[in-house]
């Protein structure tokens, strides 16, 4: 504004020929130009400290964070205004509060702001970096740092689904085992199961004599043990787990899923394990019951990325390496890598005397809706699907031959299914330890 | 300044009351000749279409008389009474046309400076109000571009014509002070802006943060009455009782309208907005608590630096709705209060079995040193 006033002041002094107009002109333009160096020579931001704190570092997906900066002004000179702007993700939510400050800062002084933020998205995040910016009393010139320093946070997946979940077990009154079947297996353990018949090749040991005398027929006693069944998540984060509404995705839904079947596995002291695999395994939690498991797991699944494509045999050479125990595994892939390399996987997989079965998010259900396309794109798509059903039945068929189950699932089916699936292993006794 | 810019260009006696009202009917004087001009053009191209004939002399002098003499004021060009012939017509009309643009290029400046008059103290009236650069700046042009249209008008301006040899003198000309004071006038006006625009963001960011919470308070209030088929009262309720209420509409949701994307996001939402009020009344019980049970100082607020961001030495005691914060107002020394302030850490209470699992507790702290 002052620069504009004076050229236009000196241009019509000039025009004119009106020596006061020069002057104004002159004068607005010397006292533009005068101040920048006076504004230079002090334009040091050396001694202002910018502390940033949060309290917590690993957070859940939807969870706040309240965000704490201070700013101190460590040297011996004042700053007449200094802008803050501390920088936070892109795809967070400024819940409540301001992420900026703007005022003078004396001395040996300090000042304070918070805001909190609602993390979105799982994943590695980093607050910051905070800009710094210095302006002088009349407004007339800025000075800008930006300091690099970031803070991390980890953001687990969401854990809303296990709220839900949980909320509803307790309002129906039946507590968290609601829906679960107790695995028993007939033969050892110390709960009476029954009597049966004898048959011969039975124990002696095993007769019940008083209840033969009754009877007057031999009668076998029967005992039941209550296993627990161990199962491995095989998450898949191959690049096309990624396609689908942001949030939304494929991949998405299938670590909602595992983090669900782990916690429902540690309710009911059964042994989840988690891999998370594409071309190469980017980790593994062996199922376990310690106390830092869930942790453990949610940490694998926050870093999850979709890229890459499907090893699915070295995924399970490197499970089966690991986990020696008969385990029944859930793979959450969408089957749209290479066949080969799955059968040969799920060859080792029964080879090794585990149990399988995949659940297969289908692609075109978790893109956009048919009816948001035109003609020509709806036929395209409808081209599409056709074929990747026609690819998905046939790989179907030929794990069917080692009694593996194959389950196409949607966004509004998933979860439901897992709890289905994980709920049947536990009646039917699957891979139980 | 703008008195001194009223009292240098006196001298040419154009600061009179009537001029934006002179300007105005000099226009609608020019108005109406065209208006007359076109009438006669369309009557006479009308006359000759249909009846393949002369238009009458009459009536044009009628015409001339009606629209031009009569409209605005009893003959207004000089003239003793109506015209009475078709001659006198086109010879005052050709006259008048003449005579009314010369007036209307005189009273379009004086026009522009009464504008640029109002504009300037306008502008610096919302520079009070407002306190921005803009309108300080936009005043202190306003009132220079009035000099500016009279120096292209030539008339007597302030000027340092001839410009002076002697310093002394050049200072104490009129158009050097007048060019002082205007310097002045902006250089003050930023100062005032400054002063203004430290304070004024503090103000502001108290002021948005109750609004928010108070928002954020009124929407968790609302779920809470309808849940429970009530009216929406503004009355507080317990925040407990709203939370075993809300669980029950969850579960009556997810039966009713259960599968709907929809509903389920709506559910989301609204679970998030009870989740942020706990979350923030959390935060606020932890720093009041310390507020009132550690530091026994009078004055100063009661909440935590979400709600106040602070400076040492400031004491600025603002009211709060007692739900936001249960303690008094009291004082506390900048540095004990940031020391407390930065221990107080949050955890999300996650139940597991019965027990609760504290997410995380410990803090994250980055500094560095410009």
């Amino acid at each position: 504004m002052v620069v504009f006033s004076g050229v236009l002041l000196l241009t019509s002094g000039f025009s004119f020929v009106n020596f006061y107009l020069v002057l104004l002109g002159v004068y607005l333009v010397i006292g533009l130009v005068v101040t920048l160096p006076l504004f230079a020579l002090t334009a040091n931001l050396a001694g202002i400290e910018v502390d940033r704190q949060i309290d917590k570092v690993k957070v859940f997906s939807g969870d706040f964070v309240r965000v704490r900066v201070t700013i101190r002004n460590a040297s011996r000179r004042h700053f007449d205004f200094i802008e803050v702007h501390d920088q936070y993700p892109e795809t967070w939510i400024l819940a409540i509060g301001e992420n900026f400050i703007a005022s003078r800062i004396e001395p040996g002084s300090s000042m304070t702001f918070s805001y909190i933020l609602q993390a979105r998205m799982r994943g590695r995040y980093y607050l910051g970096p905070t800009e710094v910016i210095m302006r002088d009393r009349l407004g007339l010139h800025y000075y800008k740092r930006v300091l690099k320093e970031q803070t991390e946070i980890l953001v687990y997946p969401t854990w809303k689904d296990v709220r839900r979940m949980e909320a509803l077990g307790k309002q129906r009154q039946l507590g968290l085992m609601f829906g679960a079947h107790r695995t028993k297996t007939v033969g050892m353990g110390t709960d009476f199961a029954g009597f049966r018949e004898y048959v011969p090749g039975d124990e002696f040991r095993l007769i019940d004599w008083k209840v033969s005398a009754k009877r007057g027929d031999m009668v076998i006693k029967q005992w039941e043990q209550e296993k627990n069944v161990q199962v491995i998540c095989m998450v898949d984060t191959s690049g096309s787990m990624g396609n689908g509404y942001p949030e939304n995705t494929k991949l998405e839904y299938a670590i909602r899923a595992a983090v669900l079947l782990t916690h429902m596995g540690l309710e009911r002291k059964d042994l989840v394990g988690t891999c998370v695999f594409s071309d190469l395994v980017h980790g593994y939690v062996p199922p376990g019951a310690r106390p830092n498991h869930m942790y453990d797991v949610l940490e694998i699944l926050a870093m999850a990325e979709p890229r890459g494509w499907s090893d699915y045999e070295t995924a399970i050479s490197h499970v089966v390496t690991q986990s020696k125990k008969r385990s029944l595994i859930i793979w959450l892939t969408d089957l749209e890598g290479s066949p080969a390399p799955l059968i040969n996987a799920m060859k080792t997989l029964v080879a090794n005397g585990h149990r399988a079965m995949v659940i297969s998010p289908f692609g075109p259900w978790f893109e956009a809706p048919v009816g948001q396309f035109g003609p020509v794109e709806k036929v395209l798509s409808e081209a599409v699907s056709e074929e990747l059903w026609e690819r998905r039945t046939k790989i179907a068929r030929a794990l069917a031959r080692f009694g593996i189950q194959v389950i196409n699932v949607g966004p509004e089916d998933f979860l439901p299914t897992i709890i289905k699936t994980y709920e049947k292993a536990k009646q039917k006794g699957v891979a139980t330890f | 300044m703008a008195y001194l810019v009223y009292a240098i260009l006196d001298v040419n006696d154009f600061w009179h009351w009537d001029a934006p009202y002179a300007f105005v009917v000099t226009v609608f004087r020019l108005l109406s000749l065209l208006i007359f001009f076109l009438t006669t053009t369309m009557i006479a191209g009308l006359v000759s279409a249909f009846a393949g004939g002369v238009m009458p002399n009459d009536l044009i002098v009628g015409l001339y008389n009606t629209l031009v003499l009569r409209t605005w004021y009893m003959q207004p060009y000089g003239v003793d009474g109506p015209l009475t012939n078709i001659a006198q017509v086109w010879a005052s009309f050709q006259s008048n046309l003449l005579e009314v643009l010369y007036a209307l290029w005189d009273n379009t400046f004086l026009f522009l400076y009464f504008l640029f008059a109002g504009i300037g103290i306008a502008l610096f009236l919302q520079s009070l109000v407002r306190m921005e650069h803009k309108f300080v700046g936009g005043a202190f042009l306003s009132i220079q571009a009035i000099v500016m249209i009279a120096a292209y008008r030539l008339l007597i301006v302030p000027d340092l014509d001839p410009f002076p040899v002697d310093f002394v003198e050049f200072l104490g000309l009129t158009a050097q002070l007048l060019a002082l004071v205007s310097f002045a006038y902006l250089e003050v006006s930023y100062q005032m802006i400054y002063s203004y625009s430290v304070g004024k963001p503090v103000e502001d960011r108290e002021e948005t943060l109750k609004k928010q919470l108070l928002a954020l308070r009124q929407a968790t209030r609302k779920q809470d009455a309808i849940e429970r088929g009530e009216k929406v009262s503004i009355t507080g309720m317990s925040r407990t009782t709203g939370a075993t209420a809300f669980s029950f509409l969850r579960e009556a949701i997810e039966r009713k309208v259960v599968g709907t994307q929809d509903a389920l996001e709506s559910l989301d939402a609204v679970s998030d907005v009870r989740r942020l009020q706990i979350y923030v009344d959390e935060l606020l019980q932890t720093d009041s608590w310390f507020n009132n049970n550690r530091l026994p100082n009078p004055i100063l607020d009661c909440s935590s630096d979400i709600l106040h961001p602070h400076e040492p030495g400031r004491s600025i005691c603002t009211p709060q709705p007692t739900s936001w914060n249960s303690g008094q107002c009291r004082a506390v020394p900048t540095r004990d209060r940031s020391a407390l302030l930065g221990s107080s850490s949050v955890a999300i209470p996650i139940r597991s079995n019965g027990h609760q699992l504290v997410l995380k507790e410990r803090s994250s702290r980055n500094t560095q040193t410009l």
